[in-house]
């Protein structure tokens, strides 16, 4: 017996186990940008990102894991952030939306912004992507030109957790 | 796939971070993962806000730390267990670099939630 | 062992277009570009081997945000009822706008791939509409199409089966051969019957008379041809002519007379006469 015993202690044999594989699914929010605007100059006294006055809109996408637990704020800016001096007022406006979406749902995001100062504020109900584009423009004076040199302003978008 | 969106991205992680007690007695911290993948973006600032997006003090290696393209950088935020109830939001902010166009940069932040009690 | 090493080397380093990647990749343009619906004939490669690995659609509505509206995006299947690819866009109480999205498939052969359609369900309009399918292309889909496709089997050629003729086989030759119509004799000259040698006599005589009558007809033309040309012409006049003769005599003459010397050359001449006559003198010796 005790012969037979070492002989089948001898024998490989297989060890078997299951191995689980666990992963987690958290929130994440993403910002991409997909095109940094240009300020085009129709006029003298302006500057614009619109693309009627030769501008181009600055776009931000936003990728969302999970749904309902992410705001996008985007705040447009009121101010350069570097320019030529400047010896006279600056009237800004601007304003974001919603261009594009990878979910049908995500439209409705546009009807249901608010507006806080410049700042846009969107409430990511859906997971998926959502893109956002930015108008901004910026008159000089009461119509007068703008001295020669380059303007730069910031955007400012921002994902917070809810 | 062979389509491929612009893969210029700030991306942190966790959404909601938990409070560990640290070394140092009466000091918490909340670790975080950032990454980078902005191609004209190397440098990101972290900021603490309260609910009324106020700063607050805390501590880390670095303010402003430099993370390189397609990088991906661990950081811990130290805060203080008298800040503990008021601080909301940690959030990264990438620092933008001064150009020689006129246009409008996209500065990218991301803040996540402190939430819940310190484990 | 350098020879094994060597061996094991070139086999480690054998050409990799033996075990390259034989698929290629690729998008097809916009299937939406006309209409909303679109054939897969005219959108993917019609080559064999080819297979979907993705798709993309993007477009735009333009609806009032209270109304209903869906948005189906789908391809029939070809070989059965129904769609091998369907999605549903509601938009349903929201505003207009533009939506993207884009699906992974794992390899799905394009022949299972039926025609392809944009459809609206409820108030509203689809605009600027794009759909892009991702493909690959076996190109070993047919493996003798190419030498280095795995399981290529290189063509046996095929020998030609001749049928040989013997005509000993042909019953039409035997059956000729074993008729008695023709008998020969010693030399090999056929046989003929009384019959057949009368027949071949008077054959004879009337291809004979016939010749014999050309023969005479053309001899008769052909008098008639040269008096025709005699007539043309009167050689006779060539002989009827004459030409006065007569001697010519020779109009110069040389008389004899005898050579002067040469009285600018009397000394030469001295000279030899002397020479001659010494020479002369010799043969005598005197």
């Amino acid at each position: 017996m005790k012969y037979f015993m070492g002989i089948l202690s001898l024998f490989a044999f297989p060890a078997l186990a299951d191995v689980n594989i666990v992963g987690t699914v958290a929130a994440k929010c993403v910002i991409q940008t997909d095109k940094s605007g240009v300020y085009g100059n129709p006029i003298a006294s302006k500057l614009s990102t619109t693309p009627a006055d030769g501008g181009v809109l600055p776009v931000i996408r936003f990728d969302v894991s999970i749904a309902d637990s992410y705001t996008a704020n985007i705040t447009h800016p009121t101010a350069f952030s570097s320019s030529p001096s400047l010896s006279d007022t600056l009237a800004w406006t601007g304003s974001t939306s919603v261009t594009q979406t990878s979910v049908a749902g995500m439209s409705a995001y546009e009807a249901a912004k608010v507006l806080v100062d410049n700042t846009t504020i969107f409430n990511l109900t859906l997971a998926g992507s959502t893109w956002f584009s930015t108008a901004s423009s910026a008159v000089y004076g009461a119509a007068k030109p703008f001295p020669g040199g380059t303007y730069t302003a910031v955007v400012q978008a921002t994902c917070v957790a809810k | 796939m062979l389509w491929a969106f612009c893969a210029s991205a700030h991306e942190m992680t966790p959404a909601y971070p938990k409070f560990k007690p640290s070394h140092v007695y009466g000091v918490y911290r909340v670790d975080l993962s950032l990454f980078n993948s902005r191609e004209e973006i190397a440098y990101y600032e972290v900021e603490l806000f309260d609910t009324n997006w106020g700063a607050l003090p805390f501590s880390t290696v670095y303010r402003v730390f430099k993370v390189d393209y397609k990088e991906r950088k661990n950081f811990s935020v130290y805060i203080r267990e008298a800040d503990l109830n008021k601080a909301l939001y940690v959030c990264t902010t990438s620092k933008v670099k001064k150009t020689y166009e006129s246009s409008t940069l996209i500065s990218s932040r991301v803040c996540s939630r402190l939430e819940g009690d310190p484990l | 062992m350098k020879r094994k090493l060597v061996w094991v080397l070139s086999l480690a380093l054998l050409p990799s277009y033996l075990h390259s990647d034989p698929y290629n990749y690729g998008t097809t343009g916009n299937a939406a570009s006309t209409a909303l619906s679109w054939g897969m004939s005219s959108v993917l490669p019609e080559i064999p081997g080819v297979d979907i690995n993705g798709l993309l659609y993007k477009y735009t509505t333009v609806k009032d945000p209270d109304a209903d509206m869906k948005v189906h995006i789908g391809n029939k299947n070809a070989d059965a009822d129904g769609y091998i690819f369907r999605k549903t866009d509601d938009w349903s109480g929201v505003p207009g706008n533009t939506i993207v999205k884009s699906f992974s498939f794992s390899h799905v052969p394009a022949a299972n791939w039926g025609s392809g359609a944009i459809e609206v369900e409820g108030e509203g309009t689809v605009t600027d509409a794009l759909v892009l399918y991702n493909y690959r292309i076996d190109e070993c889909f047919d493996e003798q199409s190419n030498p280095a496709c795995p399981g290529y089997v290189k063509p046996i050629p095929v020998i030609p089966v001749y049928d040989l003729y013997n005509a000993l086989d042909d019953d039409a030759v035997t059956n000729a051969l074993d008729t008695k119509d023709f008998e020969y004799d010693e030399d090999g000259n056929l046989i003929l019957s009384e019959e057949e040698e009368e027949d071949e006599t008077r054959i004879e005589m009337g291809l004979t008379a016939s010749a014999n009558a050309l023969t005479l007809f053309q001899a008769q033309g052909q008098d008639d041809i040269i008096l025709a040309i005699n007539q043309q012409t009167n050689i006779a006049m060539y002989y009827n002519a004459s030409i006065n003769g007569g001697v010519y005599a020779d109009t110069v003459g040389l008389a004899d007379a005898e050579i002067a010397d040469n009285k600018k050359a009397l000394r030469n001449n001295l000279a030899q006469q002397l020479l001659h006559e010494k020479m002369v003198d010799m043969q005598y010796n005197q």
